[in-house]
């Protein structure tokens, strides 16, 4: 038997690395990575609750974690590839993909 | 300890410690990507004991298949040195505390209290076409953005990497004009 709350906490602890990921790391790919850990940690929560409570009130079997996870997919999917382009351009631009010295827009 | 609780834990762990791997790994952006590959499978060997069978399918093969790998050719070719900025820092206590507080929690409520179990899933739990028809007659409208967005998303990753027509130049022109 898997508990419930270990499939919770497993996905709560990749979102937690995930996000400090995000905020430690300073290359462009490791956030982009960091990004992409967080994603799949929601989808398992969404897959995950979804498994827990498997039908809707009147009965019939209800899908809707998962469609949201095909959702989260795609949208991560649009996300590295606007991402890795971003990638390209930087590195084109700065020959570097530190996002310290990409601080055109910091007041 | 049943088998398929076994295969949890035992992914679960590999799950998360290629995921710190991702993230505190200091030496090389590839070896964090073939990290988060790993992660990406083992998430789909959960997706797959949670018999959400089309869901670990699309796993394995859109963010394991397509995305981690064109994360790595593009570390690969953008490599120039690794992290400076984490090399100075040492963060790796960091990660430590965070999976040590996790871990904690787990362990003391499973001590306390034997966890939840799950339901036993309907027949066509994970099967494609259940999901099918939620997501072309509730989510009809969702599937149709989602296109317009990836349509979008192609759009604008062909004009951000497209080499030439150079916005320098362009606005050193109008730069010129005014002066």
């Amino acid at each position: 038997m898997i508990p419930f709350e270990h499939v919770i906490a497993l996905s709560a602890a990749l979102f937690v690395v995930g996000a400090s990921g995000v905020l430690v790391r300073r290359n462009l790919l490791a956030v982009l990575m960091s990004i992409e850990l967080m994603l799949t940690a929601a989808n398992l929560a969404f897959v995950g609750f979804n498994r827990a409570w498997v039908e809707d009130g009147a009965g019939a079997a209800a899908l809707d974690g998962q469609a949201f996870a095909l959702v989260v997919i795609a949208v991560g999917a649009a996300q590295t590839v606007v991402g890795l382009s971003i990638v390209v351009a930087m590195f084109r631009k700065r020959g570097s993909l530190d996002l310290e010295e990409a601080s055109l827009l910091r007041w | 300890m049943s088998f398929v609780a076994g295969l949890f834990y035992a992914a679960a762990a590999v799950a998360l410690f290629s995921g710190l791997a991702v993230v505190f790994r200091r030496d090389s952006e590839i070896v964090a990507g073939l990290s988060l590959l790993a992660t990406m499978v083992a998430v789909a060997v959960v997706f797959v004991l949670l018999e959400a069978h089309y869901i670990a399918l699309v796993q394995l093969l859109i963010p394991a298949g397509a995305v981690v790998i064109g994360l790595v050719f593009t570390s690969m070719l953008v490599q120039r040195e690794p992290d400076a900025r984490l090399r100075r820092r040492n963060v790796l206590p960091f990660g430590a505390v965070i999976v040590g507080v996790l871990a904690l929690g787990v362990g003391v409520h499973s001590r306390f209290s034997g966890g939840t179990a799950f339901p036993p899933a309907p027949e066509h739990f994970g099967a494609i076409r259940a999901l099918g028809a939620t997501l072309y007659t509730d989510y009809a409208l969702i599937v149709g953005l989602l296109s317009l967005l990836l349509l979008a998303a192609i759009v604008g990753a062909t004009v951000l990497s497209s080499p030439r027509r150079d916005r320098g130049d362009g606005h050193s022109r109008r730069e010129g004009g005014a002066s």
